[in-house]
């Protein structure tokens, strides 16, 4: 199965839950998906998914000095976004449950 | 690992090779899309092992920002601008204006008409004008007018209903027309003041004598001592006799003659017979009057100088 597939569908929620955890700029984001197991995420795709929740009201956004660069532009999640999160919880545990479910009978079946 | 894009000119390409992939995209969105880039990769301490082209479609996609690269469409001839033109939102509202003017283009079309038939056939506009009386000119055009106004609105109304057999001749006449508006429309405005104003504004002279434009009927000559006097002559300057009523047509007016019997039209003050009588009742008979008292000498009695 290919996990950017999946991914693809479920970067929402997850960026939600990983900012509702704690504020974050690009960069961390990035280093939390990918520390929690979610290794072949895409940069793009979270600088993007980023900028999308953003514009949607998910997110809020402020600017923090770096002594090291550039500026960085923190997120974090709002009154909005932690609704769309609890949403997304539903539907993925939904989700996965069914889908569970269906592949555990069928590795009963087959063994 | 961080920096800036000046100590780190592959970040500072990769960027520069992706910010040109979102060329197409608002230079706000950009700049900030490109903002969160930047750090992150010098975050990062390397560019992404993804192409640019491959990063900035991917950026673009998670960001909800699509696609808008796709290819140019070839450049359009005069005459596809021109359809385009017509199939916008704006031409249709402007067509749909003109179509509710059209029956004011029906009535001055009609004018323009009949004014460029009657030039060509050397009628003059307004019609006979120049030949015949204003008056029957200005009605003529005007009954030729209406006529013609009547026939357009029809051919209009016809057309709108697509029952013109002709549309193109229609659509040819039209433009013909148009073309022909404003030189009609010079020629009238030139020509109507001439033939219509000037004639009003030409004053017949009342028949016999006028006092500030008001017919006078008698006078009464006095002497400076204030006696009314009879049967006295009046001329002009220029020795004309001031008659009134120079008809002899009223058999109760008393009339002075001369030995062979013509009637002496500027006697005054003018007196008339008693009914089936050649007598005047009351010869000195006068409105009243206020009479000056007058101081100056008579003439011939002025003292000496």
């Amino acid at each position: 199965m290919d996990r950017s597939q999946l991914l693809r569908g479920a970067l929402d929620a997850a960026v939600l839950a990983v900012v509702a955890e704690a504020d974050g700029y690009g960069y961390d984001v990035l280093r939390r998906l990918r520390d929690a197991g979610l290794a072949d995420v895409g940069d793009a795709s979270v600088y993007g998914t980023l900028r999308r929740l953003y514009r949607g009201g998910a997110l809020t956004s402020y600017v923090m000095p770096s002594d090291e660069g550039p500026h960085r532009r923190y997120y974090g999640i709002t009154e909005r976004g932690r609704e769309q999160l609890a949403d997304s919880r539903e539907t993925w545990g939904d989700f996965s449950r069914a889908l569970t479910g269906l592949l555990e009978h069928e590795l009963e079946v087959t063994a | 690992m961080s920096g800036t894009t000046l100590e780190r000119p592959d970040v500072a390409a990769y960027l520069a090779a992706v910010r040109s992939e979102l060329a197409d995209l608002p230079p706000e969105e950009r700049d900030d899309l490109l903002a969160d880039v930047e750090a992150s990769l010098l975050d990062s301490g390397e560019p992404p092992r993804t192409a640019p082209a491959d990063f900035a479609a991917e950026l673009r996609e998670a960001a909800g920002l699509g696609r808008t690269d796709a290819p140019q469409a070839p450049p359009r001839s005069a005459l596809e601008t021109v359809r385009a033109l017509l199939a916008s939102e704006r031409a249709a509202a402007l067509a749909g204006a003109a179509r509710d003017l059209a029956p004011l283009w029906w009535l001055a079309r009609a004018y323009v008409a009949v004014a460029l038939v009657a030039l060509a056939a050397g009628w003059g506009w307004p019609l006979g004008s120049g030949t015949h009386s204003l008056t029957a000119g200005i009605g003529t055009s005007a009954l030729v007018l209406a006529a013609a106004a009547v026939v357009s609105l029809w051919l209009g109304l016809r057309g709108r209903r697509g029952r013109d057999p002709y549309p193109r001749l229609r659509l040819a006449a039209n433009v013909a027309l148009a073309l022909a508006l404003l030189p009609i429309a010079a020629h009238s405005l030139d020509r109507f003041p001439q033939r219509t104003v000037q004639p009003e504004v030409q004053y017949e002279p009342l028949p016999g004598l006028a006092y500030d434009g008001v017919p006078v009927w008698n006078v009464y000559p006095y002497s400076r001592d204030g006696k009314l006097l009879l049967d006295v002559l009046l001329y002009d300057d220029q020795g004309r006799p001031l008659a009134i009523g120079g008809a002899v047509s009223d058999p109760y007016r008393r009339f002075l003659t001369t030995p062979d019997g013509t009637p002496i039209t500027n006697s005054f003050p003018i007196r008339y017979f008693e009914p089936g009588t050649e007598r005047v009742a009351r010869p000195y008979l006068a409105p009243p009057v206020e009479l000056p008292e007058v101081a100056t000498p008579a003439l011939g009695e002025e003292a000496p100088g």
